[in-house]
Formats: structure tokens, sequence, C-alpha cells
């Protein structure tokens, strides 16, 4: 069957079942189809990207971030039983990696703390990459800058599990029963993480006025 | 106002629209009858709104290339080191070899040359080694002189 969907490297989407395609993507990945990683890393990097630059806000970590977890689904493919669904196990992965690499990053600054310029950098590639509105002009652009990094800066004060279960259902669009497969814990505790993250912002935020 | 407690906890999850038809049902009705509730809606609404407008970067081109590039990397990396312990064990082969053959060469140089019996075995076999090719050399001298004298005897 996996054969059959990348003989001759034409694979088509339209012939596959939604539900089936990662577990195809993923078993053709299992047996060395270049073909279903490309299709894989396409499917899942912008989705990836934007998860990565909530934790790390900088786009060019969170590319690095999300090129080492794509490498990390290449090297423990085999060790991916399918006993849970594979977008829940990749971005369980990346997540873990985006807190591993903070974590580290939070000790490297300890002992880099007289070293500058390198978040400088960070934020000139996110203004390279920003997804700008034509329409609007430069005091407008700057209003919605001035939002975006008053939004960001609050949700850097939830707590890490409120900020991780906010931004994986706000941000990302989740279900909830996906945000607990993806935290691996209960759909009450994210219903109560989700509830306490919006309470805050609420209080945060002025009660919405912006 | 108990059941404004109940509601409130819901309206995220109704924001989101999360809530199973028949609760969901219940806090639409709540909330016509209900100004608090109908207000913190309409608050958390807003909140989720403007959050929802946070700008950020988009990827711009596959990162595809780039991964598969540093996969590559990554595996000729690890093809040096798996070389290394390769290329480190058949030195470590080529060294015993000759290190052994070195022990052999210098186990017949250390002969004891005091030890009796081995001096009295080399004589010995030397005497037997002279008799044998003495003998060897009288066969081969009537071969040359028979080979010789036929050779002439062909020749006239």
């Amino acid at each position: 069957m996996i054969l059959d969907v990348f003989e001759n490297m034409g694979y088509n989407k339209n012939m596959v079942n939604p539900n089936e395609e990662d577990k195809l993507l993923v078993a053709g990945l299992k047996i060395g189809e270049e073909q279903a990683f490309r299709i894989l890393v396409e499917k899942y990097q912008s989705r990836a990207f934007s998860v990565a630059f909530g934790y790390m806000k900088d786009a060019e970590e969170a590319k690095d971030v999300v090129q080492e977890s794509f490498i990390r689904v290449y090297e423990k493919v085999k060790s991916f039983k399918g006993d849970s669904k594979f977008y829940t196990w990749y971005y369980r992965l990346l997540i873990n990696l985006c807190l591993d690499i903070k974590r580290k990053k939070k000790i490297t600054k300890v002992f880099s703390i007289f070293k500058a310029g390198k978040s400088e950098e960070g934020n000139k590639e996110y203004e390279v990459m920003l997804k700008e509105d034509e329409k609007d002009g430069p005091e407008e652009k700057y209003a919605r800058g001035e939002v975006s990094g008053k939004i960001e800066s609050c949700m850097e004060k939830l707590s890490p599990k409120e900020k991780q279960v906010f931004e994986l259902k706000n941000c990302q669009g989740f279900k909830i029963r996906e945000v607990a497969d993806i935290m691996g814990i209960k759909e009450g505790t994210v219903k109560a993480l989700l509830f306490r993250a919006v309470q805050k912002l609420k209080i945060m935020l002025g009660d919405g006025e912006l | 106002m108990k059941n404004c407690e109940a509601m409130k906890n819901k309206i995220t999850e109704y924001y989101y629209d999360e809530l199973p038809a028949k609760e969901k049902a219940e806090v639409n009705a709540h909330i016509k009858n209900c100004l608090a509730c109908a207000k913190e809606l309409k608050t958390i609404s807003a909140v989720l709104r403007k959050v929802s407008e946070v700008r950020r970067p988009v990827l711009s081109a596959s990162l595809y290339p780039s991964i598969k590039a540093r996969l590559e990397q990554k595996r000729t990396v690890f093809g040096k080191f798996w070389n290394l312990p390769f290329a480190a064990g058949v030195g470590l082969i080529v060294f015993l070899a000759v290190f052994s053959n070195n022990q052999n060469v210098y186990s017949v140089k250390d002969v004891d040359l005091d030890d009796a019996s081995i001096i009295s075995n080399v004589i010995e076999l030397n005497n037997k080694d002279m008799d044998s090719l003495s003998s060897l050399d009288v066969e081969i001298l009537a071969d040359e002189l028979f080979m010789e004298d036929n050779l002439m005897t062909f020749g006239s």
C-alpha cells in the first residue's frame, strides 16, 4: 500500500484519506522514502515555525529549532509506534526541544552577559520575515507593532503551562482534545489552564481596551 | 448567582466553540438574561480577538533543502567518526602483527648461550647438514660430468 502511494515518486494527496495521510507518510519515512519526509516537512513547517517562534521570540532561532525538530523526526521515526497521532508526537517533540534550547540559552546567557548584538540580529530577521500588510502606512505598522509587542509581553507573564495551552489553543488553533494529546495531560486540566490564562490576559490587557 | 459562576467557567470554551450542543444552548439562554455574563463574554471576546491579531513572522520558503543539507552533513560527520575506530582497529591489528613478529625474532636472538644442550643440538644439526650437503654436491658433480661427457660424444 505504501509503495503504491509513493510509486514513481507520484504521491497524490487527493488519493489519500487525510486521516490516513500521516500514517502513510510516516510509514514511507520509515522505509527511507525521501519524498515522504519532504511532504511531512512541508506540511508541518509553517505551523511548527509559528509554535517555535512563540517560545523563542526570534525568527532565526525558531527556524533552527524547527530544522532540528525535523532532523530528530528523521532519526527517531522508527521509535514512533503509531499509538498516538503523528502530529501530537511531533509537536510534543518540538515543544520539548524549544523548552530545552531555551533552558540552555538561559544558562549560556549567564556566562555571556557582556556579549551583545545577537538579539538585534534576530529582530532584524523578524522584520524581514514579517508579513506586512501593503495597505498599512508607517504609523499603522508602528501601532500594530506596539500592540503585538504588548500582547506578547503579557503572554510571557503567564505560567509556562498556561502559556503552552494558550499558545496551542489560541495561536495555533488546536482543539482542546488535541492540546491535551500534545501536552500529555487531561482535557479537564487543559480547560482549567486555558480559563486561567484567559482571565489573566483579561486583567493584564485592561479588560480588552487596547 | 451560583449559575453565573458555572456559566463564566464555560465562556472561554463557548468562545472557542468547544462546548457540546446542550451546554452551548444553556450558555446561550443564560447570557440573553444575564447582563454580567453577557459583559464577560464581550470582554473575553475582545481580548482574544486582539491576541489573535498578534503579528508573527512567517516562513518565506521551504525548510526542506536546508534540513536535507544538515542531515547529509551530519551523516558525513558520523561517517568520519565511524571510520575512525575502524582505522584505529586496522592499525592496532597491524601493530600487533609487527610487534609479535619482532618478539619471535628477539626470542630466537635471545638464546641462552650458556645452555649446553642447545649448543650440542645446534652442532649436531650442523653436522647433519654438512653431511647431506656434501653428498648432494657429489651427486651434482657426477651429473655435470656425465652431461659433459655425453655432450662431447654428441658433438664429435
